[in-house]
């Protein structure tokens, strides 16, 4: 893990960005808060998770709800430790350059 | 949003920090959602009660039964919890931890305190190791999911 930081252009979408950052203070994070707290839509939210999910920076797990009765199911979501790790560098990248700090100094 | 670099320019630099800044309201808003189930602490301090009040059941009651529910009950509670709030939180941090064992401790010894009363024949004194229990479970609990609280919203 580089103690510069790392841009990375995926997770760096403005609402990527905050799915991860929400995923990173918790284990696992239920689909419906994340919606509500991000303000979006269902479609929107699954779009951006699609992504994620295909990077391989977050993994989903669906379960029956009991409280449900559509039989649709919970959704949980967690960032994955290649998704921790990615996160974790974009963010120290952030905070350089809101310091003015230039990463690309060779 | 722009997302090129280099990170000299002003408008850069502000950009960063406004991203930065919504991913902390972010986590405030769902640290919040932790204070929501008001009914947690207070249902883990009636468990912790129950248990303290078990020197009190007459000896025909299947001690082993009612230790078993109580325990079933503690799951279902947090199960209870994570699903009402949405989040889960796996593993307690260090100061968690210790609020855990202290919990664990407190209502011992006021199960120890009910086994004396009982035994030296003094069964409705029995009341004040319970309330107490109650009391100390319920309080370590709040204090618990206030470092929880804290530990979602300050994330590094």
């Amino acid at each position: 893990m580089s103690t510069e930081g790392t841009f990375n252009e995926l997770v760096h979408e403005p609402i990527r960005l905050r799915i991860c950052g929400l995923l990173r203070a918790v284990d696992e994070l239920d689909f419906a808060v994340l919606r509500d707290t991000l303000g979006i839509s269902d479609a929107a939210l699954s779009k951006h998770l699609k992504v994620l999910v295909t990077a391989g920076f977050v993994s989903s797990k669906k379960i029956a709800s009991s409280t449900r009765t559509d039989a649709r199911r919970l959704t949980w979501l967690r960032l994955t430790g290649d998704g921790r790790g990615v996160f974790d560098d974009h963010i120290r990248a952030l905070r350089q350059i809101a310091t003015g700090v230039d990463i690309f100094t060779l | 949003m722009e997302n090129n670099l280099p990170s000299g320019r002003p408008d850069q630099r502000n950009n960063a920090a406004i991203l930065l800044s919504s991913l902390e309201s972010d986590r405030a808003c769902l640290a919040k959602r932790l204070r929501e189930p008001r009914w947690f602490a207070p249902g883990l301090g009636a468990l912790a009660a129950l248990f303290i009040s078990t020197p009190a059941l007459p000896e025909s009651f299947n001690r082993g039964f009612v230790l078993t529910s109580l325990v079933m009950m503690s799951i279902f509670l947090v199960l209870g919890y994570q699903r009402v709030t949405g989040i889960k939180l796996l593993g307690f941090r260090l100061c968690e931890g210790a609020l855990f064992a202290l919990a664990i401790v407190t209502t011992l010894f006021c199960f120890s305190v009910s086994l004396g009363l009982a035994a030296g024949g003094f069964p409705w004194w029995i009341m004040a190791s319970v309330i107490a229990g109650f009391l100390a479970a319920t309080g370590l609990a709040l204090l618990g999911a206030s470092s929880m609280r804290g530990r979602v919203s300050n994330v590094d």
